[in-house]
């Protein structure tokens, strides 16, 4: 069973259609990403699935519990981080902890354990006795994070958690996001900042006016979306030599100069690449330099999405 | 959660601290929070300093004007005036108001988004805001406690009479901020919240200075604790106080409830609670003091009646058909299934509740005064229902043929006030028009105040167009809800079935061994 599946979602505001037929599931311990153009649907889908908001068609389940039907029980298997929140000011880190840890019904010393065991793992622990209006933009998505993690759930629905933190603030969050992942819970996080999403996501869903472009691995989307991969290679020989023995290879179209060798898009398996490095290094072309082009989020994100705005 | 625990031994509390610390689990996650937070605000503090600053000057001041003018025997009950004065300001108006603002905080900072995904039902929101807000209250009561019991020492003052005054203000309060919460909910933009303020402004401004005259008049009069017409008038008030606050209580859980919950039927069992606390005061009063003559019974009738009003207008205009959470209540049992339909939500089982609280008024009425030859009474009743359920029915029937966005609802809903407007004042001034003197009285047959006036005046024979016209009214209002009366039943048994088959899917066995 699918941690969250998202399952046929439309939601329309007046005219304007903000999610479209939008289907997706999020497997247990994997991190998917939720990329988009501004307006794109994504907070809209993202609330849908913590219960804020509600489809006009469709439905999401959360570890088997639809958030229609039985959103409270779907509220106690998510967490949700919406990227526009607040906290109480005049609170401490350890009073709004607390606060919510009762909040989730959590009682004498199992809730002091969880807050110690949130604020140890968000490293927040030694900012306990600080007031919340006092802290920097990054301890406070630490802080809510912390808070989202509380009733320990199964997903975790982070909407633009690294928006506005400095790169190491961003470093940590992806750490963090790394272990919650390794933990076993699936995430949903969506940002713009694709760099850090292809660093620890394991699938993305692309979604653009409301409907879902293109779901699942980036590897899997990007053979979708262009079935062959482009390799680079650099031999200690002539640039003929090496065209002409690449030429006569099978699988392999395109061949052009790159920098100092030779750049080609290859349609083979990884043991055919492996044979064809052996088959160059028997012919004596010595290749110095043979890399797999580097599938990028922003290649996949760029060629799906049309930057049209709703 | 991979991060090793912070773990310390810590002795098992026991006796009073094992106590408190259960206690402490317990409270209402919201109440500690508004505490903690009103602790540190300024709001708070600066208002409680600033109200106990101000009672001791004006004590002060009370004292030496009274040595002056060498009136000390007047002191206690000017003194308890000006103390009183103060605290009430301060528990009736500027703790509801807290209430208010605090509710309002949730939507302005952005934090209710938190509150609703968190495990914390509508209630448990309402309930830690008017928690808080009474605490407060009490805090305010415990600062000023010495000064106005002071005033019973210095004479002139009944202790009695504190003993009533305090209490009831402290309920006063507390019903206060449950109305100030609900208003809170009520509206969630800066515009809508800005106008929702003036109005609660305009309502605890009032009851502050009620509250002193009140408080004033029965320190100077206090015999009239010992009055039996007093002490009804009080009973009625203080059981009306609970009341009022549950209704604003459920308005503000239906308003933070997720949209699939059921809204409505706490409000229409406390709708048809009124309607019984009312006819019961009402008979109370029609059999055993002198008011039969007073109308006092079709009073308190129309008095509940009046108060539901908005309530039934919300009933009959809600969505027809239930939610996906809601169907799954119905009970499995279609005769029980039927008997509470209208103690559900939908707007044609609105009008069905409307009829029967109607019905329930009418039987007790007739109950009560029949015997006693009334029979007025009986018909101003069920003239006021009628007159209801034409007023209420009319527009919104018409309307569930076609309305079904929350916009168009909205707008049934001012519609249909604004139409109960126009049959009153439009002849009035066709009156003005041409001249006919009736009319410009209001006294016309459109006018359902003017013939339920009649009626209850006795003059039954001047109204009989009037009775035309609402006869005439019932016939159209059943036709426009016809069809959705019989798709609200048809509904109802369907998802009463749909329950029975999912029950007897899920426990086999136990199907078995009904059939």
């Amino acid at each position: 069973m699918s941690a969250l599946e998202v399952r046929g979602i439309t939601k329309t505001f007046r005219a304007l259609k903000a999610v479209d037929e939008v289907s997706f599931t999020v497997e247990p311990g994997s991190i998917c990403g939720f990329i988009g153009p501004n307006g794109a649907g994504k907070t809209t889908t993202m609330r849908i699935c913590a219960t804020l908001d509600l489809p006009d068609h469709g439905d999401v389940l959360v570890d088997g519990v639809s958030v229609l039907e039985e959103p409270r029980l779907a509220r106690k298997k998510l967490g949700f981080m919406p990227d526009n929140y607040g906290a109480y000011p005049h609170t401490t880190i350890r009073e709004y902890l607390d606060f919510y840890a009762r909040a989730y019904g959590l009682r004498g010393k199992a809730r002091k354990r969880t807050v110690d065991q949130v604020t140890s793992f968000t490293s927040l622990g030694e900012l306990q006795e600080k007031l919340i209006h006092t802290l920097s933009k990054g301890m406070k998505q630490r802080l809510c994070l912390a808070k989202t993690m509380l009733h320990d759930p199964s997903v975790l629905i982070l909407d633009e958690p690294a928006a506005g933190l400095d790169p190491r603030a961003r470093v940590e969050l992806r750490e963090l996001v790394k272990a919650l992942g390794s933990m076993g819970k699936a995430l949903l996080i969506s940002s713009h900042i694709l760099t850090e999403l292809a660093e620890m996501c394991d699938g993305v869903a692309v979604i653009e006016s409301g409907k879902l472009l293109a779901t699942g691995r980036v590897g899997d989307i990007q053979k979708r979306l262009q079935p062959h991969a482009t390799i680079y290679v650099r031999a200690l020989c002539e640039r003929a030599e090496l065209e002409k023995a690449l030429l006569e290879e099978p699988e392999l179209a395109n061949v052009r100069s790159e920098r100092q060798g030779l750049a080609f898009d290859y349609t083979g398996d990884d043991e055919a690449l492996a044979r064809l490095v052996e088959r160059l290094v028997a012919r004596g072309l010595k290749p110095v330099e043979f890399a797999g082009g580097e599938v990028k989020l922003e290649d996949i994100f760029m060629s799906l999405t049309q930057g049209k705005l709703q | 959660m991979s991060a090793p625990a912070v773990d310390v031994a810590v002795p098992e509390p026991r006796g009073l601290r094992a106590w408190l610390a259960r206690a402490d689990d317990r409270l209402n996650p919201i109440l500690v929070k508004e505490i903690r937070q009103a602790l540190r605000g300024r709001y708070f503090r600066n208002l409680f300093w600033l109200t106990v600053v101000l009672a001791t000057g004006i004590g002060v001041f009370m004292i030496l004007i009274s040595s002056v003018d060498n009136d000390l025997d007047r002191l206690g009950p000017h003194f308890f005036s000006a103390t009183f004065g103060v605290l009430s300001f301060a528990v009736h108006t500027f703790v509801p108001f807290w209430a208010f603002q605090s509710m309002g905080a949730e939507w302005e900072e952005n934090t209710f988004d938190l509150l609703v995904i968190s495990d914390l039902r509508p209630r448990q929101m309402i309930v830690g805001k008017v928690l808080a807000a009474a605490t407060q209250a009490l805090l305010y009561y415990c600062a000023f406690s010495p000064f106005l019991v002071s005033t019973f020492l210095m004479g002139g003052v009944d202790i009695l009479a504190i003993a009533v005054i305090l209490p009831l203000s402290m309920l006063v309060s507390t019903t206060l901020s449950f109305l100030a919460v609900a208003l809170s909910t009520l509206g969630k933009t800066k515009i809508a919240r800005a106008g929702l303020a003036m109005l609660l402004a305009c309502a605890l401004l009032p009851v502050s200075g009620g509250g002193i005259a009140f408080a004033t008049m029965l320190v100077e009069q206090s015999s009239i604790l010992r009055d039996h017409d007093f002490l009804f008038g009080l009973a009625m008030f203080v059981s009306a106080l609970p009341i009022f606050a549950f209704f604003m209580y459920s308005i503000g859980c239906a308003r933070l409830a997720h949209d699939e919950e059921n809204h409505s039927t706490a409000l229409r069992i406390l709708v048809t609670a009124i309607n019984l606390v009312s006819l019961g005061w009402g008979i109370y009063a029609y059999t055993t003091f002198s008011y039969r003559d007073e109308g006092w019974l079709e009073g308190m009738v129309a008095f509940g009646f009046g108060i539901s009003f908005l309530a039934y207008l919300f009933f009959v205009t809600e969505p027809e058909t239930f939610g996906r959470r809601v169907a799954k209540q119905v009970p499995r049992s279609s005769w029980l299934a039927l008997h509470t339909l209208p103690w559900f939500p939908g707007g044609g089982r609105g009008l069905l509740l409307l009829l029967a609280n109607g019905a329930l008024a009418v039987f007790v009425t007739a109950a009560a005064a029949l015997p006693l030859g009334d029979a007025d009474a009986v018909m101003f009743v069920a003239a006021l229902y009628l007159y209801g359920a034409v007023s209420l029915g009319l527009l919104s029937g018409i309307a569930s043929f076609g309305v079904r966005t929350l916009r168009a609802r909205n707008a049934v809903r001012i519609g249909t006030l604004v139409l109960l407007g126009l049959t009153v004042f439009l002849p009035a001034l066709g009156g003005f028009l041409f001249d006919i003197t009736e009319w410009m009285k209001f006294e016309h047959p459109l006018n359902p105040f003017w013939i339920l006036s009649e009626i209850a005046s006795g003059r039954t024979s001047t109204v009989s167009k009037g009775l035309l016209v609402l006869g005439a009214g019932i016939l159209l209002t059943l036709a426009a809800n016809f069809a959705r009366i019989l798709r609200a039943l048809d509904e109802t048994s369907r998802c009463s079935a749909e329950r029975r088959e999912r029950e007897a899917k899920a426990t086999p066995t136990d199907a078995a061994t009904q059939s």
